[in-house]
């Protein structure tokens, strides 16, 4: 076993608890984004008949180019 | 709905999830009926193209042995229908009837690009909310610039050695010729489709000559496989929207292969490549989503959505049987080797959402971007090269 300072060994502890930390963070950040998949897998029945929103989705883009153009314009 | 909810417009709800037993087996025995007339239909569109090109077929899609000119014309095709699975059945029934594998390969191919427009227009309306915006269209094009990438790799490829026509030449014969051993089930198919088939003739046996009668059984076919496809889209994604949810449920925090699976299940469960590439959009535009998840989800939807020409196939019995299966195994060994070579090489992976991410970019700073890509990639360009093929 390697000999360590107590000023080493304190020093170590130090960034093996921060690196504990950032990896928990990252942990808990993934457990919330799972929760928020799930949750907004649970609503997919609003999401499964999107295929169908085709004409809407046009008629919205084309009155968003209209009025970006019509903007510009002016 | 979660205060992620994205902007696009959202229908109600047509029918409660939860279904009562009765329902269900009416929307199941609706199934059946459908895909019992995809089958007629795949059939009719063999007989018809026989009767009406007789041993011409060759000469009849002269106009497509440019392989790039079948490519834009499976291209346009499919993003004009918008359904790759009418596409691919209706070139299943015309390679039964006689068209050659050669020029059917192109044409799937485009198909496989034309398919990825829809989910690239239902991203379209996310266009109020900017950063929703940029998140859904990356989402959708990333399947526009894989398919794309797929076919620059591979149909040279194709061209070359003919990988994906010989190898879905031998598996075709090896399970052909397997069925046949099995006779009952061969002429089962035969016997069921043959009252169906024999009524659609019956419609067009007043028309003068073979000819015409051929030609107005592959009109009545593709209508029929249009409204089919369609038809069978809608019912199925009422009865498996529960069966989806539990599929995406597993495969949160998981990794691609899983991502990919599902993707694949639930393509195959609603029977529509477009329903699971749109469905993605939305969730994709909340954020919750991201790129990494979504991409490998969208490649699954390529492998599921191969199942409509496969099941096409089966509707075809006789010396052409082979030929219908190898198109349709065809469809399914370039998504699988695009997916291989693709997302199998680490530094061609990368390429597909770097190009999706940099356009969304761009279309969020301005729309005219969009309408360049869309009217560009789908349709001028396109049609411009099956002009230029045919000088």
């Amino acid at each position: 076993m390697s000999q360590h300072s107590r000023q080493e060994t304190e020093e170590r502890i130090k960034a093996l608890r921060e690196s504990l930390n950032q990896l928990e963070n990252q942990l808990a950040h993934h457990q919330d984004n799972d929760e928020s998949q799930h949750d907004l897998i649970e609503h997919l029945d609003e999401f499964i008949d999107a295929v169908d929103h085709k004409v809407l989705s046009l008629r919205t883009f084309w009155n968003s180019l209209k009025s970006e153009w019509q903007k510009g314009r002016n | 709905m979660s205060s992620q909810a994205p902007s696009i417009a959202q229908e109600p709800l047509s029918q409660e999830p939860t279904q009562p037993a009765s329902r269900q087996w009416l929307s199941w025995l609706t199934v059946v009926v459908l895909v019992y007339l995809l089958l007629a239909a795949v059939g009719a569109i063999g007989g018809g193209f026989k009767a009406a090109a007789g041993a011409n077929a060759k000469e009849l899609f002269a106009f497509a042995t440019n392989p790039f000119v079948g490519l834009m014309i499976g291209l346009v095709a499919t993003a004009l229908i918008q359904s790759s699975s009418t596409v691919t059945s209706i070139i299943v029934g015309l390679v039964a009837g006689g068209l050659p594998v050669q020029i059917a390969i192109p044409l799937i191919m485009g198909a496989n690009i034309g398919t990825s427009l829809t989910s690239t227009i239902v991203a379209l309306g996310h266009v109020r909310n900017g950063e929703e915006f940029r998140r859904a269209f990356s989402a959708a094009t990333v399947h526009d610039a894989f398919n794309i990438l797929a076919v620059i790799i591979l149909l040279p490829i194709e061209l070359l050695f003919h990988p994906l026509q010989r190898s879905s030449e031998v598996v075709a014969a090896l399970l052909v010729s397997d069925a046949s051993l099995d006779m009952g089930s061969v002429n089962l198919m035969k016997t069921v489709l043959a009252p169906a088939i024999d009524l659609l003739k019956l419609c067009v046996s007043w028309l003068p000559g073979s000819v015409w009668q051929g030609i107005a059984l592959i009109l009545i076919g593709v209508g029929m496989i249009l409204f089919v496809v369609s038809a069978i889209g809608r019912v199925l994604r009422k009865v498996m929207v529960g069966r989806a949810k539990d599929i995406m449920h597993a495969s949160v925090g998981r990794g691609p292969i899983s991502g990919m699976a599902s993707g694949t299940v639930i393509t195959v469960l609603v029977q529509s490549s477009s329903t699971t590439t749109s469905l993605i959009v939305p969730l994709a535009g909340t954020g919750v989503f991201s790129m990494r998840q979504v991409y490998p989800f969208t490649l699954g939807s390529n492998i599921g959505t191969c199942v409509t020409a496969l099941l096409a196939a089966t509707a075809i019995s006789g010396d052409n049987a082979v030929l219908a299966l190898q198109i349709a195994l065809v469809h399914l060994f370039f998504n699988l080797l695009g997916i291989a070579v693709i997302y199998g090489i680490p530094f061609l992976r990368q390429i597909p959402p770097r190009l999706a991410e940099g356009l969304a970019t761009l279309a969020q700073r301005n729309k005219l971007y969009v309408a360049g890509y869309i009217g560009g990639t789908f349709f001028v360009l396109p049609l411009a090269l099956i002009g230029i093929g045919q000088i």
